[in-house]
C-alpha cells in the first residue's frame, strides 16, 4: 500500500479524536498528532488499536510510541503491512 | 532539578469496554502492574479505573521528566508502577465555584510509587465519579506541591488551554500580587512561568480532558 493510501486511511483513524476536521482533511506527513491536531494524549492508545483494526496489523510497543507524527504513523503501518 | 507533572482524566470520556480489551491495556500496563490489581484494590476500583489511574500516573511522570529531558518520548511501559496504597478515608471531592484545590489535611487520595530509569518516584491520585487526577513528586512529601482542578463545561481544546493558564495565574496572583506574570512555552514544549521577561524557578504543569482542566506547581525545593 503506498503512503498516500495509508494517509487517507489514517484520516479515518484519527477523525474521532480531533476537533479540527478541516485541519484533519489537509494533514500531510509533517503533521503532529498532538501539537497540530490537538489530539489528547489520553487517545494515543485508541489510535494504535484503531490503526491495527483499519490495516489488520499488530503494532508492538516500540513502534507504537513512535506514532506521534503522520510520517511516523505511515512508516510504522507500512512496516507492519509487510510482515 | 525541581519539576512538576500532573494529569487529569474525565471518566465520562473513557470507553470501558475498550479499556478492558487486553490489546488496549497491555499498551499501558506491564505484567507486574497488572498484578497490582489484586484483592484490596479490586474491592474499591473497577479494572478500567485502575488502568486509567496507571495512565494518569505515567502521563504526569512524563511531563515531570520532560522538563529535564525535552527529547523524551512518552513510553507508558517504561514508567512502572510499583505500589498502590488505598485512601485512608473515603470522602466526596468538593468543588467550590467549580474549583477544587488540594489541601494538606486531605487523606482521601490514592498514593504509591513508580520507577523510571531505576529511580523511585511518588504519586498521589484523586478519584471521584467524574475524574482521575494525579500529581507526581521526587519526594514522599507532597507538601510543597499546589494542585488545582476546574470544571469548565465543554469547551474546545484551544480554550481549555487558555482556561487552565488563567486558572493558574489567578492562583499565583495570591503569592505574587503585583507581579507581571505570564506563561510561555519552552523550546522543549513544556510550559514555563515568567515574571516580566525572567523565567521563575517555579515549575508548572497543565492538563485538560473533556470538561476539566488542572494545574500543578511546586513552591520551593
Amino acid at each position: 500500500m503506498d503512503r498516500q493510501a495509508i494517509l487517507d486511511g489514517l484520516k479515518k483513524v484519527l477523525a474521532p479524536y480531533t476537533e479540527n476536521k478541516q485541519l484533519l482533511d489537509g494533514i500531510n506527513e509533517q503533521t503532529d498528532l498532538m501539537k497540530d491536531l490537538k489530539i489528547n494524549s489520553a487517545n494515543l492508545v485508541d489510535i494504535i488499536i484503531d490503526a491495527e483494526s483499519q490495516y489488520n496489523i499488530e503494532i508492538d510497543f516500540d513502534s507504537a510510541e513512535k506514532m506521534l507524527t503522520v510520517s511516523n504513523c505511515i512508516d510504522v503501518i507500512q512496516e507492519k503491512l509487510k510482515v | 532539578m525541581l519539576s512538576a507533572g500532573n494529569d487529569i482524566i474525565a471518566l465520562c470520556s473513557i470507553d470501558k469496554e475498550r479499556t478492558n480489551n487486553p490489546r488496549f491495556y497491555r499498551q499501558i500496563l506491564s505484567i507486574s502492574e497488572q498484578e497490582l490489581f489484586h484483592a484490596s484494590v479490586k474491592e474499591v476500583l473497577s479494572f478500567e479505573t485502575f488502568v486509567w489511574l496507571a495512565w494518569s500516573v505515567k502521563e504526569s511522570a512524563y511531563k515531570y521528566f520532560k522538563r529535564s529531558d525535552p527529547q523524551l518520548i512518552f513510553s507508558p511501559t517504561k514508567i512502572v508502577l510499583q505500589k498502590i496504597i488505598l485512601p485512608e478515608v473515603s470522602e466526596v471531592m468538593l468543588f467550590e465555584n467549580n474549583e477544587w484545590e488540594n489541601d494538606a489535611s486531605d487523606r482521601s487520595f490514592y498514593s504509591g510509587t513508580f520507577l523510571f530509569e531505576g529511580n523511585e518516584f511518588f504519586f498521589k491520585t484523586k478519584i471521584s465519579e467524574e475524574l482521575i487526577a494525579t500529581i507526581v513528586s521526587k519526594k514522599k512529601s507532597f507538601e510543597k506541591i499546589k494542585w488545582g482542578i476546574r470544571k469548565t463545561g465543554l469547551i474546545d481544546v484551544a480554550n481549555q488551554s487558555k482556561e487552565v493558564r488563567s486558572f493558574l495565574l489567578k492562583k499565583l496572583s495570591d503569592h505574587f500580587p503585583e507581579a507581571d506574570l505570564h506563561i510561555t512555552q519552552s523550546n522543549g514544549q513544556y510550559p514555563i512561568l515568567m515574571r516580566a521577561n525572567q523565567e521563575m524557578s517555579i515549575p508548572i504543569s497543565f492538563s485538560h480532558h473533556h470538561s476539566f482542566v488542572s494545574y500543578s506547581y511546586i513552591m520551593g525545593p
